[in-house]
């Protein structure tokens, strides 16, 4: 290959270059667009009411509201708190559940306390499908056992731990 | 080290045993997969948290002094001048008070003596009544204790303590001397 040869493919691969990168400018073109529009996503949302301590002791008529904080509890007594949770949630293909969790702790001697959720007055288990504008009704029974003898659990102090309430998206 | 020989002498048998191990390794990989999937897939989708506090909630008590102290001394008890059938009472009524937070029904307890085998013990009724004021029973009539007398909390009432002498008591009793105590037991009522 002689010095012509070798400069000739160099010229060459140079034009090629260039007509590579105008070429396109040089055509015609036109374009257009596709507009989707705009998607929201949903809510998923828990809305805690204010909770309520009442006397539901069986020998007290009207179940009369208490002040939990001057209430002195003794054998026989029995006292519901009671909190709603209201589920807002949006999404075509949402589906959550709602769920309680709770550990009683340490109570003073023949007190005991339960957990239950119900749903427009009917039990429901846990965890339960939820759907929007569903309002659960989160009851914690506090119970002094009437057998209890003597001076036992008197001046005590009945911490009761939190109960977790979720709202967990399945799909 | 069979399996190996094996291996090396026939060539179609060594092409299996990478194909086998290709499989394995493939499998093992899917498991993997799989088991992200599953823990990750929880935790990706909504998820909202609320509780329900309920505090906390105190016990009440039970509680009953008499004259402000839940173990009395009687005063103004004069039992020099008993003789049989006669009674004697404490001079003013003693206050009864319910210092607990819950309704006691009160009753009078048993008596003990401090030598309960002596002989002036058994021929003595000891009794404690609610009375306003304090007037010994009649020559004749044996006095009676209080029963379940309701109580609320904070409130008061009163009593009188009153001690005779049998009427039967023997003449051998006389001059001797003994101690006793008479406790009111509260018991909590329902309202």
């Amino acid at each position: 290959m002689n010095k012509m040869t070798k400069g000739a493919i160099a010229g060459a691969a140079g034009v090629v270059l260039l007509l590579g990168g105008a070429g396109t400018f040089a055509l015609w073109n036109d374009s257009a667009s596709v507009n989707a529009g705009s998607i929201s996503t949903g809510t998923l949302t828990l809305t805690a009411g204010t909770g309520v301590w009442k006397d539901v002791s069986t020998d007290v008529t009207g179940q009369p509201t208490i002040d939990a904080s001057t209430f002195k509890m003794v054998p026989g007594d029995t006292l519901a708190y009671t909190n709603t949770f209201t589920v807002a949630s949006s999404g075509n293909n949402l589906k959550a559940n709602f769920g309680t969790s709770y550990t009683a702790g340490t109570l003073p001697t023949d007190v005991s306390a339960t957990v239950s959720v119900t749903r427009a007055g009917t039990a429901v288990a846990n965890p339960v499908v939820a759907n929007n504008g569903d309002v659960f009704t989160v009851t914690v029974t506090l119970a002094f056992d009437r057998a209890t003898t003597g001076t036992t659990s008197q001046n005590a102090t009945v911490n009761l731990n939190a109960v977790g309430v979720t709202l967990t998206q399945d799909r | 080290m069979n399996r190996n020989r094996v291996a090396v002498s026939h060539g179609m048998r060594v092409s299996r045993v990478s194909r086998r191990l290709g499989v394995a390794a493939a499998t093992t990989g899917a498991a993997v997969l799989l088991a992200v999937a599953v823990a990750g897939g929880t935790y990706a989708l909504w998820n909202t948290a609320s509780s329900a506090t309920p505090g906390s909630i105190t016990t009440g008590s039970t509680g009953l002094t008499i004259n402000d102290s839940t173990n009395y001394a009687i005063t103004g008890l004069d039992l020099t001048g008993l003789y049989p059938g006669r009674s004697v009472i404490t001079a003013a009524p003693l206050t009864v008070k319910n210092t607990g937070t819950t309704p006691l029904s009160v009753s009078a307890g048993t008596v003990t003596f401090t030598d309960p085998s002596g002989a002036l013990a058994p021929q003595l009724v000891v009794a404690i009544r609610q009375a306003s004021s304090c007037a010994p029973t009649a020559f004749g009539s044996t006095p009676t204790s209080l029963s379940a007398v309701t109580l609320q909390p904070g409130t008061t009432t009163t009593v009188c303590v009153e001690v005779q002498l049998k009427s039967t008591a023997p003449a051998s009793v006389q001059g001797l001397s003994v101690g006793f105590t008479i406790p009111l037991v509260g018991t909590q009522v329902r309202p």
